[in-house]
């Protein structure tokens, strides 16, 4: 790649992250306080918020494509968004959240403590109705469940942060959700080639082509009471259900990412 | 019912065994619940429940809040038994 391209290329990585900014911290001047004043009940200031912030990453999505820094590759989504539904997601970049938040204009999302603290991003969270991941123990899993029981879909990236090194590490925590809740986990592939924005990439680390970011569906895993096999024994105790099911659901991402499983 | 620090050690590394997966020979009084057990916050929870039938009463999860290694849930449980027998007797 000609020094000029890769210029070319660090300008625009630098404008879209200035978009970002902006358009987070618009949403969060304007926006939030709109959404929280006006006088409507908030299960639908909640839908409102959910749909606002899907159409901004679309919108984002469609401004990084458009100008060439981002290809993407959808397939096999149709399943995805169910009510009751627990999707999860490997996490190998920064965009993957707004990759979801974007083809999943009512789900919940479970998110980093950080974003419900940050005072840019907390309004909105709040509105939306996320749930921080810093929960104490069980109180994530019983809002979850929760959220899961009253009919939403939820997002939850087992990790628990980006992917560090090619090395998958999935937290029980997903798990937990799944087997009090005993819905449908469906679980969402994100690829990247050439990978970028990881945790150890730094802004200006700019890749020789475009990347493509791919999405998938992988086979969902049914732990409803009336599935037909129950891919957990739910005669153990509880513990060691989540940590088998942990380790089904890692296995499954390990083999389709050709890691080490 | 009296419950030496020994029996509860032992009480709870079976438990530990049974039913957190963990490998018996990683069990040691200052092995770190976390770092060298991987028991994590939901873990500390289905303990606790684990441990009711043993302690008579359900151990306070603040109780739990400064324990790190096996020997402070050790501590814990038995500050539990002890203060039960001194009502009990």
């Amino acid at each position: 790649m000609t020094r000029l391209a890769k210029l070319w290329r660090l300008i625009k990585t630098l404008l879209a992250m200035a978009l970002f900014a902006l358009g987070s911290i618009l949403a969060s001047i304007i926006l939030a306080p709109v959404l929280a004043l006006v006088p409507y009940p908030s299960l639908i200031k909640r839908c409102w918020t959910r749909r606002i912030i899907s159409s901004l990453a679309r919108f984002y999505l469609r401004f990084l494509r458009l100008i060439g820094l981002i290809r993407l590759q959808l397939n096999a989504i149709d399943n995805l968004g169910q009510p009751g539904q627990l999707i999860i997601a490997n996490h190998p970049t920064l965009l993957d959240a707004i990759l979801l938040m974007a083809l999943l204009p009512h789900a919940n999302f479970v998110v980093k403590a950080a974003m419900a603290r940050n005072p840019v991003t907390a309004c909105l969270v709040s509105m939306a109705g996320y749930i921080p991941n810093d929960f104490e123990g069980s109180d994530l899993i019983n809002r979850s469940v929760e959220a899961l029981q009253d009919g939403q879909s939820l997002v939850i990236f087992p990790e628990g942060t980006r992917t560090a090194a090619e090395q998958l590490k999935f937290q029980r925590g997903a798990a937990h959700i799944a087997l009090q809740a005993r819905c449908v986990i469906q679980p969402v592939l994100i690829d990247c080639q050439p990978v970028v924005l990881r945790k150890q990439d730094k802004w200006h680390q700019v890749p020789c082509e475009t990347p493509l970011f791919t999405l998938r569906t992988l086979a969902p895993v049914d732990l409803t009471t009336t599935a037909i096999n129950n891919p957990i024994d739910t005669s153990q105790p509880i513990s060691r259900q989540a940590r088998e099911l942990t380790r089904l659901l890692q296995n499954k991402y390990a083999r389709e990412l050709q890691l080490p499983h | 019912m009296t419950h030496t620090k020994e029996e509860i050690f032992q009480r709870v590394s079976d438990l530990l065994v049974k039913q957190f997966e963990v490998e018996a020979n990683a069990i040691t009084p200052s092995a770190r619940l976390r770092e060298d057990l991987d028991i994590d916050s939901i873990d500390a929870v289905n303990l606790i429940i684990e441990l009711k039938p043993y302690t008579g009463q359900k151990l306070a999860i603040e109780s739990f809040q400064n324990v790190r290694t096996l020997a402070d849930v050790v501590d814990a449980v038995y500050e539990v038994v002890a203060k039960q027998n001194a009502n009990n007797s």
